[in-house]
């Protein structure tokens, strides 16, 4: 945890009628990481392995805690316009995306939007798209340990899990209940897709590397092979014995694959 | 005004076994409807029409009325059928909706026509109550708990300026919008029929309904919870430059009347007939993340509610005067006792529950008119 401590740093930037509150650490080329439905859990393992050759950029999406929303934004299009801003505003174009969940469908909608601020464009168990043959977990209607613990593939084996959510659990409030707020907001209806989203996609050119885990019980991985169709050359990569939560689950398996695809 | 007296019954669905609650996350919302009986369901809904119109004619004030969704212990998925019904099979009754879940309500001018048209068919007896709704309702209707305060308050204005603006006109609202407000079915009442809000716990209501000067409805909380809760009308009345009345203000608590004291105690039990089932859900359905904006303390404290009444022995949930049973004297004096520590100026009477009979129903209901009513307005 000491190294962890001294490889990032905190930063708040002004911006869209709110401060985008965010954590940086490593060197190379710009690496922007959207945390998923619950939101921020501060500087990762994952992170850690990827700040190896990459300067990691992981901000608190505006509504989840860290960053409070302003009045405007309700929806992942607005989202996606939200960090296009900071991309211009910080001048970080040209940078590359990772989005978990909830993130990777605001990545996506990134990459639809305007392409040409991003170089290539990772999707983890990414939100977004409507299953045919099977369901997205309803996690609005379970009790949310419930949800936490389906999200793993084996959470009593994993020391993220233990090191997250072992303490004691909090019901209510805190940030990772505003988290969940927003993610209701903005996903709660249609939940957790957008009908036009694979025909969207169809323009994207940036190279895409699509990862899910072979036994995510949240998103199925149906979802993964329709982002890889809809996006043209999109590769698929799937994490055995891993649930939903890959950057829990299998950090350095998972920054091992983002950083073969992201090598220049 | 004098103490007004309602009566009430959730309409409850009884052709289950509320044992299968160890099956389940709480007796409503996942509880598979293949345990639902529609033949029964038609012979219940029409005996509790019967029993309205027993109410109305021994005199009660009165009928008050409530919607749940995907709930087998209340049968009014829509409050405005009921009160259709009540419109046309009673007489003198006013029709006490609490109410309408605003929040859940895709069209709040349908909504406006409804209770426009309830209100001139009953000849103006409508008082037409609104809710947020729990939390489990914007599950059950599948609609943003993250929206259920603001939609509350725009269908609120949307549905008091299509009864009192002179239409047409445009509503280009948030969450609702409307190329053309002129409504064809306007109140009778003038300028609109009376509001009322009912709550439990929540503080962020009774400001609300203070502040528009609603009569508020405690729903049956403890008395000294319900105390607390008045004592924050007060204040908002004050701050808003009005004194509060006793018409500001009721309490439904739960009552049944028999001949003789050992039945009443018999029958009082139903009040608990699902032994407890109601409140067990998940802190999800009952407050979903979104629901509360400001107030986790009222959920909890709601919840603390809930849970004291479930985990109440019988003989202390009349102790406390959470259920009042016994032979009409008995009763009278507890309810005079409840009515005039609170000091409301609306009593409704929760009188029918679980697995009381017609036959009971009706002759609690006959004790409560021709006994209690009377002794209750002479003191």
């Amino acid at each position: 945890m000491t190294m962890a401590e001294q490889a990032y740093q905190e930063e708040r930037m002004a911006l869209a009628d709110t401060e985008l509150y965010l954590l940086k650490g490593g060197n190379g080329r710009p690496f922007l990481v959207l945390h998923g439905v619950e939101g921020h859990e501060g500087w990762l393992p994952f992170h850690d392995a990827l700040a190896a050759n990459a300067t990691v950029y992981v901000p608190a999406h505006p509504g989840y805690g860290g960053t409070a929303r302003p009045e405007w934004l309700e929806t992942i299009v607005h989202q996606a316009v939200f960090y296009h801003w900071f991309i211009e505003r910080a001048g970080l174009a040209g940078l590359d995306v990772v989005g978990f969940g909830i993130g990777g469908w605001i990545a996506a909608q990134m990459a639809v939007m305007c392409p040409q601020n991003l170089r290539r464009l990772v999707l983890v168990n990414a939100a977004g798209i409507h299953p045919q043959e099977s369901d997205i977990l309803d996690i609005f209607i379970l009790p949310w340990k419930q949800v936490i613990e389906r999200g793993f593939y084996d959470a009593e084996a994993c020391p993220e899990y233990h090191r997250l959510y072992g303490g004691e659990w909090q019901e209510f409030g805190g940030p990772r209940e505003a988290g969940r707020t927003m993610s209701i907001r903005m996903c709660f209806r249609p939940f957790m897709y957008d009908l036009s989203l694979p025909g969207m996609l169809g323009k994207v050119t940036l190279p895409t590397l699509v990862v899910w885990g072979a036994d995510n019980h949240i998103i199925p991985p149906e979802c993964g092979r329709l982002y890889r169709q809809a996006i043209p050359g999109a590769t698929l990569h799937q994490i055995e014995r891993c649930g939903h939560w890959p950057h829990f689950e299998r950090p350095e398996e998972l920054a091992g694959v983002i950083q073969t695809f992201l090598a220049p | 005004m004098a103490t007004q007296y309602y009566y009430f019954t959730e309409q409850p669905y009884t052709g289950y076994d509320p044992a299968v609650q160890e099956e389940h996350p709480a007796l409503r919302l996942t509880l598979p409807n293949s345990l639902y009986d529609s033949r029964l369901a038609s012979e219940l809904y029409n005996r509790y029409h019967d029993e309205y119109q027993v109410a109305d004619e021994v005199g009660y004030d009165g009928i008050m009325i409530n919607e749940h969704h995907t709930a087998p212990f209340c049968m009014q998925a829509s409050i405005n059928i009921t009160g259709a019904v009540l419109a046309k099979i009673t007489r003198r009754a006013k029709i006490i909706m609490l109410g309408n879940p605003l929040p859940v309500v895709d069209n709040p001018l349908r909504l406006a026509e409804e209770l426009a048209m309830i209100d001139c068919i009953s000849r103006g007896r409508l008082v037409s109550g609104v809710v947020r709704g729990g939390g489990v309702e914007s599950l059950a209707n599948n609609v943003n708990p993250a929206h259920n305060r603001e939609r509350f308050e725009e269908a609120h204005d949307l549905i008091i300026a299509a009864w009192t603006r002179p239409g047409p006109f445009r509503w280009e609202g948030k969450h609702f919008q409307y190329r053309v407000v002129n409504p064809w079915a306007l109140p009778l009442q003038k300028p609109h029929p009376p509001m009322m809000v009912p709550g439990t716990a929540s503080p962020e209501t009774v400001i609300w309904a203070a502040k528009h000067r609603y009569p508020y409805i405690v729903l049956g909380s403890f008395l000294e919870q319900t105390q607390e809760l008045i004592q924050i009308y007060r204040e908002t009345a004050e701050e808003v430059g009005y004194e509060m009345q006793p018409e500001n203000i009721g309490y439904l608590i739960r009552c049944f009347v028999s001949d003789t004291e050992e039945h009443a105690q018999e029958q009082g039990k139903n009040f608990f007939w699902q032994n407890g089932a109601l409140n067990k859900q998940p802190r999800e359905w009952m407050a979903p993340p979104g629901y509360a904006t400001v107030n986790v303390a009222g959920i909890r404290r709601l919840r603390a509610v809930s849970r004291a009444f479930d985990s109440l022995a019988y003989e202390e949930a009349q102790k406390n005067y959470q259920v009042v049973i016994g032979t009409p004297d008995q009763v009278i004096e507890k309810l005079r006792y409840v009515r005039d520590l609170l000091g409301v100026g609306h009593m409704c009477l929760w009188s029918q529950d679980g697995y009381m009979t017609h036959q009971d129903t009706v002759r609690s209901i006959e004790l409560f008119g021709k006994e209690v009513l009377p002794a209750l307005r002479d003191a």
